[in-house]
C-alpha cells in the first residue's frame, strides 16, 4: 500500500530527501502500523514518543495499523495559545 | 509577606501634574495576584471606572512586572502592559519579551502606573529607585529602533547594552493610530489591545529603566534554589516545543500551519500557499544569515538577527519575525518573497503597530480593493492588488501617518469596515469586542478561534490543546479537532494556568515544566506556600476580575463573539467547508458554564466570585 | 596546564545567565551590577561580550593595593582578595587597565575569582561561549578553526 508522510520541525531531519513541506509516498507492507513507518522512518523511540501524530487529520496512535491512501504527519507538540 | 522577588514598590505617574510618587501595593493584593496581568488587572479595575474612555487622561497605562523577572529563571525578561483598550473599549493585555522587565526592577520599581496627559512629550528615567520626567520633544516622528537608539546614546550606550532598557512608541502611538504597540529591546513588542495608542494619548514616548539593584530571593538554601531553576531551563530546553523552535524558530511550524489548513491566506479567502517552504524555518534559517540574540537568561535564544542573502531586499538586516510575522506579510498579504515579509515585519515593528490589527487591516483594504468596494480614488492611487510589496509598504506608512486611506485604516478592522461599508463589513477579520484574531486562519483551529472570542483581554486567555497535552490540567492526551464539546472546556481550564504564568513575569514558551515545578520556584524565590490550586485560582481570579471590568464598560454576550468572516466556512484545503457557526452559540454557553458564569449574561456567579475573594 | 576562563563569542547569544548566576552565588542576590562577569553588547551587530577578570600573571590592582588585600594564588592561578583586609580605597578598580575589579555597595572591592575552580557562570551558561579549560585547549581549537577555512581554499587529494 502506498501512504503519505509529512515531517515538521526538527523531525524533518529524519526526511529521506528535500521534501520540506510537501507529502513524500512510501510503499509499506500491509499490516504496518504507524509505530512500524516511524522506526522505519528512523526516528528515535523518545522523539517518536513526544510528536504527535495525525492520520488523515485526526490524532492517531503508534499502535494503529495504516491503510492504502492514508496521509500521516508528524510534529513535535505546539504549545502556548498564540502559535 | 513575600520577602524576595519584588523590587518592594511602584511607581505612580501623573503626566498632568508632573507629579511622580512611589506607592506601595499591599500584601495582600500582591499575594492574590502575584504579578504581570495580575498587577495590572487589579489596578485597572479598581482605578477605571464607567465613562473613563481609552483615551481619557483618566485611563491607566499600566507597565508591571513579577516577582521572578530578572532572575535566572529563563525567560525572565517580560513585561506586562495592561489599559483600557482604544480598539475595543474593554480591558487588554499585552507582553513583550526582551530585557526591560528586567531592568524595570533593576531600577527599583515592580510596576509603573501612568495617568493624566502630558502638555509636551515626555520621556520618563528610572534608575535605582529615581525616577524623573524628561523633554522628548526632540524624539518625536523617530521610529521605535531610532527611538530607542537615541535614548541608549543620551544615557551613555551608544549601539549598547550594558544594562539599559528602552520601551517606547513609534510613529504609529504618535498619532493614536488604535493598535499601536509599545516596542522595546528592539523588535520585543507588546501590542495586544493598542496600549502604544494610550501612551501617545498621554504625550509619553519612552521609559527608560536601568539600575543596580538586586532581586532579593527568600530561601536561604541557595543550593535548593538552583536546583529548582535548573529543573525549569532543562524542563524547557529539553521539551519537544522548545527542541523544535530552538531550532527553526516559530517559523519551523510555517509549513506545517499550510499543510494542517490554519495559514491564514489573503484574508481567508484561500486556505492554500503554495509557497509555503520557502517561509519555513528550516529553510529561512540555512538560506538567510543568522546570529542568536536571546532574551533574559533564554536558554534556547530562538530569536535571531537576520540577513536577507536573496530577492529584491537581500542584504537587510532584521530580527528574524516569528511564525505570525511571515504570515502577516506572506501569505495574508498575498506576498511570496520571504525577505520582502521580513521587510514589512521590521517595518511594521518600527512604525510600531500590533501585527495582528495591521496584517487584517491591510488584508481587508485588498480584498475590497479586489471586490472594487475601494478605488484607486479611495486608495489615493495605491494598487492594493494581492502581492504588491510597494503598496503594502507605503500602506503601512499611511496609517501610521494617519493619512488618506491610511487614517481610516488606523481605526482597526472593525471600525474601518463599518466605515468602508458596502459589504465590507462580510470580509473583516476581527473578534467582536474588536480585537483582530492572532495572525491564524482560525477557522482551521476552533481553539485560536473561540479563544480569540471568549477572551478579555485582546489575546487568548488559555492554551490551544488540539497539538499539545496537558496532563497538569486533566488532558493527558491532546483533544481533537473541531470538538464542540472538548474546545470550550480546554479553554476554560488552560485560561488559569496560563494567566497564572503570565504573572510571574517569565515568557510562555519558557513555561514548558510541571505547574508544581513553577509554584516550588515561586514560593522559593518570593517566600509564598501558594500549592497548585491556589495558583490556578489566581489566574482564574484574574481572568474573572478583567470579566467584570469589561463587563462595567458594557460587554454583553455578543461581544464575546466573531465576525461574519470568522463564522463562514473555509473556502478550500484540508477543512473544506468546516464553520463553526452552527454550534458556536452552544459552545459559548458551555465555556460560561464551566467557568462559573451565567450561561445566559456570562457574568461571573456570585458564588464563583465569592470563592476567589473578588467582590460582584 | 591551569583551566583558565575562556570566552567564544561566536557562541554568546547575549543571554545574561552568567551575570545572574555569579550575583546568585557571590551577592545572594540576582543583579547583573553585583556580578563579577560583565556582559556588553553590540545591538547592530548581535555581538555580545562576557567580560571577567583576567587572572592577570602580574595584576596592576594587587600591586596599587596598599592593604595588600590582593594577591594572586599561584596555585589555582587565580587573583583573589581577602575581603577583611580591605579597606575600601578602590585603588584596585583604577588600576585595572579592563575595568574588571568592581565594589559592594559596603564599598568593598570585589572581583571574579573563578569560584576557586568550579565557576557558576561557566555552569549555567547555555550556549558554550563561557568554558572553564586550558588556555591551550582554546588556542588549538581556534588553530583547528583557521585551518578548516584554509582547506577550502586547497585542492588537496579530495
Amino acid at each position: 500500500m502506498k501512504v503519505a508522510v509529512r515531517l515538521y520541525a526538527q523531525l524533518m531531519d529524519y526526511l529521506p530527501h528535500d521534501t520540506m513541506g510537501h507529502p513524500f509516498e512510501l510503499t509499506l507492507e500491509e499490516g504496518t502500523t504507524i509505530g512500524d513507518l516511524l522506526a522505519r522512518l528512523g526516528i528515535p523511540q523518545e522523539a517518536a514518543s513526544s510528536s504527535i501524530l495525525l492520520v488523515n487529520g485526526e490524532h492517531g496512535r503508534p499502535s494503529q495499523g495504516l491503510k492504502e491512501g492514508d496521509g500521516i504527519s508528524i510534529l513535535p507538540p505546539i504549545c502556548g495559545g498564540k502559535l | 509577606m513575600a520577602r524576595g522577588g519584588y523590587a518592594g514598590k511602584i511607581l505612580r505617574v501623573d503626566l498632568t501634574a508632573r507629579e511622580l510618587k512611589d506607592e506601595v501595593l499591599s500584601p495582600q493584593v500582591l499575594r492574590q495576584f502575584v504579578g504581570g496581568t495580575g498587577i495590572g488587572a487589579r489596578v485597572l479595575y479598581d482605578e477605571v471606572p464607567a465613562g473613563v474612555e481609552p483615551y481619557d487622561p483618566q485611563n491607566r497605562l499600566i507597565f508591571a512586572t513579577g516577582p521572578l523577572n530578572g532572575t535566572l529563571v529563563p525567560g525572565s525578561g517580560t513585561f506586562a502592559v495592561v489599559t483600557r483598550s482604544p480598539l475595543s473599549g474593554f480591558a487588554s493585555a499585552g507582553h513583550a519579551n526582551g530585557f526591560f522587565g528586567a531592568r524595570l526592577k533593576h531600577a527599583g520599581y515592580d510596576a509603573v502606573v501612568v495617568h493624566g496627559c502630558s502638555p509636551d512629550w515626555v520621556y520618563l528615567y528610572l534608575n535605582d529607585g529615581r525616577a524623573e520626567l524628561r523633554d522628548a520633544a526632540w524624539l518625536v516622528g523617530k521610529d521605535s529602533w531610532e527611538t530607542e537608539m537615541a535614548l541608549r546614546e543620551q544615557h551613555g550606550q551608544k549601539g549598547m547594552d550594558i544594562g539599559l532598557s528602552v520601551a517606547c512608541i513609534g510613529p504609529a502611538g504618535e498619532n493614536r493610530v488604535r493598535f499601536a504597540a509599545i516596542c522595546s529591546d528592539r523588535g520585543h513588542v507588546a501590542s495586544s489591545g493598542g496600549p502604544g495608542a494610550v501612551m501617545g494619548s498621554k504625550r509619553l514616548k519612552a521609559i527608560v529603566a536601568e539600575g543596580s539593584r538586586g532581586i532579593p530571593v527568600h530561601e536561604r538554601d541557595l543550593a535548593r534554589l538552583k536546583g529548582l531553576i535548573k529543573g525549569w531551563i532543562d524542563s524547557a530546553s529539553s521539551s519537544p516545543f522548545g527542541r523544535a523552535v530552538s531550532k527553526g524558530g516559530t517559523a519551523g511550524f510555517f509549513s506545517a500551519a499550510e499543510n494542517m489548513g490554519w495559514l491564514p491566506v489573503r484574508n481567508l479567502t484561500a486556505n492554500l500557499f503554495p509557497d509555503h517552504p520557502s517561509f519555513d524555518g528550516a529553510s529561512l534559517r540555512s538560506t538567510f544569515k543568522t546570529k542568536p540574540r536571546a532574551c533574559h537568561a533564554c536558554t534556547f535564544a530562538h530569536c535571531l538577527l537576520m540577513q536577507v542573502t536573496t530577492g529584491p531586499y537581500k542584504g537587510l538586516v532584521v530580527e528574524e519575525p516569528e511564525y505570525e510575522g511571515l504570515a502577516a506579510w506572506g501569505s495574508n498579504v498575498g506576498i511570496v518573497d520571504a525577505g520582502t515579509a521580513l521587510m514589512l515585519n521590521d517595518l511594521n515593528d518600527r512604525l510600531g503597530m500590533d501585527l495582528k490589527e495591521a496584517t487584517f487591516c491591510a488584508s481587508l483594504a485588498m480584498e475590497c480593493y479586489a471586490r472594487g468596494i475601494l478605488n484607486p480614488d479611495d486608495t489615493d492611487g495605491l494598487d492594493l492588488s494581492w502581492g504588491n510589496a510597494g503598496a503594502v509598504e507605503e500602506l503601512l506608512r499611511r496609517i501610521a501617518r494617519r493619512e488618506g486611506l491610511g487614517g481610516l485604516l488606523a481605526e482597526g478592522v472593525m471600525r474601518s469596515s463599518q466605515r468602508i461599508g458596502n459589504g465590507a463589513q462580510e470580509l473583516a477579520v476581527y473578534a467582536k469586542k474588536g480585537f483582530a484574531p492572532h495572525v491564524h486562519d482560525p477557522r482551521g483551529r476552533w481553539s485560536i478561534l473561540f479563544g480569540q472570542a471568549v477572551s478579555n483581554m485582546g489575546s487568548i486567555e488559555g492554551s490551544s490543546l488540539e497539538l499539545s497535552a496537558a496532563p497538569d490540567l486533566g488532558f493527558p492526551e491532546p483533544i481533537p479537532f473541531f470538538s464542540k464539546e472538548m474546545v470550550p472546556k480546554a479553554q476554560a481550564r488552560t485560561g488559569p494556568k496560563r494567566q497564572f504564568e503570565d504573572t510571574l513575569g517569565i515568557c510562555m514558551f519558557l513555561c514548558q515544566g510541571s505547574l508544581q515545578g513553577m509554584v516550588d520556584t515561586l514560593n522559593a524565590v518570593t517566600g509564598y506556600d501558594l500549592d497548585k490550586a491556589r495558583a490556578l485560582e489566581v489566574g482564574e481570579r484574574i481572568i474573572n476580575l478583567l470579566r467584570l471590568f469589561n463587563v462595567r464598560h458594557g460587554l454583553t454576550p455578543d461581544d464575546d463573539s466573531l465576525s461574519p468572516r470568522l463564522r463562514e466556512a473555509i473556502p478550500e484545503g484540508a477543512h473544506r467547508g468546516r464553520s463553526i457557526d452552527s454550534v458556536f452559540e452552544e459552545m459559548r454557553r458551555a465555556y460560561y458554564a464551566e467557568m462559573g458564569w451565567d450561561p445566559e449574561t456570562g457574568r461571573p456567579l456570585p458564588q464563583t466570585l465569592q470563592r476567589l475573594g473578588l467582590e460582584g | 596546564m591551569r583551566n583558565s576562563l575562556q570566552i567564544d563569542p561566536e557562541r554568546c547569544t547575549g543571554c545574561r545567565s552568567c551575570e545572574l548566576a555569579c550575583s546568585l552565588k557571590k551577592a545572594g542576590e540576582f543583579n547583573p551590577a553585583r556580578s563579577r562577569v560583565r556582559q556588553v553588547a553590540f545591538l547592530e551587530e548581535a555581538l555580545c561580550f562576557p567580560l571577567a577578570c583576567l587572572q592577570c600573571e602580574e595584576p596592576s590592582c594587587a600591586k596599587v593595593c596598599p592593604s595588600r588585600a590582593l594577591s594572586r594564588d599561584e596555585e589555582l592561578g587565580t587573583v583573589s582578595i581577602r575581603e577583611e583586609a580591605c579597606i575600601g580605597c578602590r585603588m584596585c578598580t583604577l588600576a585595572c587597565p579592563f575595568g574588571l575589579v568592581g565594589f559592594s555597595p559596603e564599598g568593598k572591592a570585589e572581583k571574579c575569582d573563578l569560584c576557586g575552580g568550579e565557576p557558576e557562570c561557566v555552569a549555567f551558561c547555555p550556549s558554550g561561549a563561557l568554558q572553564f579549560q586550558g588556555a591551550s585547549q582554546g588556542r588549538l581549537a581556534r588553530m583547528v578553526s583557521l585551518s578548516q577555512q584554509l582547506k577550502e581554499a586547497y585542492p588537496g587529494m579530495k
